[in-house]
């Protein structure tokens, strides 16, 4: 239904209920309730994207893994964690694979209010053995280049990466590192 | 060779014919396919994994990407693939549509600014949809002189009852009320059983009586809105519009009012009554009104003890209790639209709330969420029965995490919908406080005039 509708039968209705009262009773019927704080429908939207989005790259990652099952192919599951100073003014993660170069574009998953120096998750799937490249995009501030080399290992099932960030020669730097 | 192989052999020949001729559209046609058979995350979880590469994804499939978003109640994650679309200049036909979807994500925001700038990047010849858009657009900003010159310029044939409807509404804003009557009557004509085209002719008939009623002309309004369905949502409307204009509604011969009144038996009909009762006031039958009058003072008192006792069953059950998609019905999650309770009370208290928008919205994330949530266990099953000890405990543990916070989410949205169903109650509470004072003063008053034969 069109917006307009509604504001045009409102505007006709009042008009009428106006006129035809008046001219019958001399008053108009008056229907309006006192205003109370509205739900915040749209945030709660909001919510229900995200949980819809991390719903889905879970039943991905599953298929994935099903997918790996099937074939025999060696699959990893990986995470890459930031710093929150860093995490909050990301725009997103591109994972470049090291044979051609394409872009695997992720959405990140971290969520809410942390702490500067607390790590948090960005990002976390399933990948195939190989060779990556993680690149940040970043919104601003400094450093404002993010960059690292990933390796998924057959033998390792498991792999976290962190994006660590600091100071050298007054120079904000920032690197990826395995935890092993 | 066995026969049946051949045959095998053939298909297999004739479908990798057609993959290899038309590689798109195939891709295409699997993910039309998988949304159809799978549900809302097992389809497009399927594209992701398939499609690891959003910027290599084929621009059809990306663009049919955008819309299974849309369906599926994702709007940003939508408008960043639309967006997408739009960055790899795909071909002028698929920047159309991605344009056209970007302006309605923007319309349905109000944002009609940003609207109004992607339909302006539209390029090449637009469908009467797009029109109906910028009309809409146009409209929704106040200049209703462009609405009207964008709908005009539609092809007759390409018309329907929304176009027609709209481009009523758009001459009734620009003063031009009889080319604004003919094109609601257009619009009212159309034989349809067809939604939302159905709804439109219902719409076109009410806003049209509404027309002829400001315009003072009362048998044309009444025959307006006796052409509106009865069992439309919108025939409260209507109803009341035929008690203002001094007619019953169903009747055969339009005759006039006589003191027969309709069954009082929700808000709008008590209304009606009221309209009746002032109409003979006004026409000097005050016997009439003061009977008229009675009625709908006995049918408010009780319909506020029946307001506070369907409150009293909404703050212990909740609204839950009443959305039809909560018994058991959980279909494969592409729901667009949640039907109307079956419950009769909860229809008539709560039917507004069901035309808004964002009641609509919050009801489909609710049953959307309650869908994720039923099917994390079998998702958990299929994960197990991969036998990878370390995938699965990672996995485990984003799945718990999901389910808490789904836990949390359906809570919330449960609570917000129980608060605007309250108060939508509340609302309607008030209402009929309010119209039992005036009942009761114009008993008072029409009363006082049938005593003394009307000379106070």
């Amino acid at each position: 239904m069109g917006i307009v509708s509604t504001n045009l039968w409102s505007s006709l209705i009042r008009l009428c209920r106006c006129a035809t009262a008046a001219l019958a009773l001399g008053a108009g019927l008056v229907f309006a309730g006192p205003d109370r704080a509205a739900p915040d429908l749209a945030g709660l939207s909001a919510q229900a994207e995200r949980l819809k989005r991390t719903a889905i790259e879970i039943e991905r990652d599953l298929q994935i893994l099903e997918q790996a099952r099937r074939s025999d192919k060696p699959m990893s599951q990986v995470a890459i964690m930031a710093p929150w100073s860093l995490a909050k003014r990301l725009s997103g993660l591109r994972l470049q694979t090291g044979d051609d170069q394409s872009e695997l574009s992720h959405p990140l998953s971290f969520r809410g209010e942390k702490h500067d120096n607390e790590m948090v998750l960005i990002w976390m799937s399933v990948l195939p053995e190989g060779k990556y490249r993680a690149v940040l995009d970043i919104t601003s501030g400094t450093p404002s280049n993010c960059q690292g080399a990933l390796q998924v290992r057959p033998a390792e099932r498991e792999h976290v990466f962190e994006f660590k960030v600091g100071q050298r020669n007054n120079v904000a730097y920032c690197e990826l590192r395995e935890w092993r | 060779m066995s026969a049946r192989a051949l045959v095998t052999t053939l298909i297999t020949l004739l479908f990798m014919q057609r993959v290899m001729a038309n590689p798109e559209a195939e891709l295409e046609r699997a993910a039309f396919t998988r949304s159809l058979l799978l549900s809302p995350v097992q389809a497009i979880a399927g594209i992701e994994r398939d499609f690891p590469v959003s910027s290599q994804m084929p621009s059809t499939l990306a663009l049919r990407m955008g819309e299974l978003y849309l369906v599926y109640g994702m709007p940003q994650a939508a408008e960043d693939t639309f967006a997408g679309v739009l960055a790899r200049e795909s071909g002028p036909e698929l920047t159309q549509r991605a344009w056209f979807y970007l302006a309605k994500l923007h319309y349905q925001r109000a944002n009609y600014v940003e609207a109004h700038a992607a339909l302006g990047r539209m390029r090449g010849p637009s469908t009467a949809n797009d029109k109906l858009m910028l009309a809409q657009v146009l409209l929704a900003q106040g200049d209703a002189r462009r609405a009207v010159q964008v709908l005009s310029a539609i092809n007759d044939k390409d018309k329907s009852p929304a176009i027609n409807y709209n481009l009523g509404v758009a001459l009734l804003k620009a003063g031009e009320t009889t080319a604004a009557e003919a094109a609601l009557r257009k619009a009212g004509e159309h034989q349809t059983k067809l939604e939302p085209d159905a709804s439109f002719v219902d719409l076109a008939w009410l806003g049209l009586g509404y027309q002829y009623l400001s315009a003072g002309d009362r048998q044309k309004a009444a025959e307006s809105f006796n052409a509106v369905r009865r069992s439309d949502a919108y025939w409260p409307q209507a109803e009341l519009g035929l008690a203002w204009a001094g007619f019953r509604p169903q009747i055969s011969n339009d005759a006039p009012v006589s003191a027969q009144s309709p069954v009082a038996d929700d808000l709008a009909s008590i209304e009606h009554l009221l309209a009746l009762a002032s109409l003979h006031t006004n026409g000097q039958d005050y016997a009439g009104a003061v009977d008229l009058y009675q009625q709908a003072v006995t049918a408010l008192s009780q319909e506020q003890d029946k307001i506070s006792a369907f409150s009293q069953v909404l703050s212990s059950k909740g609204v839950v209790a009443f959305i039809p998609d909560t018994a058991g019905m959980t279909g494969s999650g592409w729901r667009r639209f949640v039907p109307l309770p079956a419950n009769a009370q909860a229809s008539s208290y709560l039917g507004a709330l069901w035309l808004r928008n964002d009641w609509q919205e919050t009801i489909k994330n609710y049953l959307d969420l309650q869908d994720l949530k039923r099917g994390i266990e079998g998702q958990r099953q299929r994960l197990a029965s991969q036998q990878v000890a370390e995938q699965e405990a990672a996995l485990s543990r984003r799945l718990q995490t999901l389910d808490s916070q789904l836990m949390q989410a359906h809570k919330n949205h449960e609570a917000a919908l129980k608060k605007l169903a309250l108060e939508s109650v509340e609302n309607q509470r008030q209402d009929a406080a309010a119209m039992l004072a005036t009942a009761r003063l114009g008993l008072a008053a029409a009363y006082d005039r049938m005593v003394t034969g009307g000379s106070q």
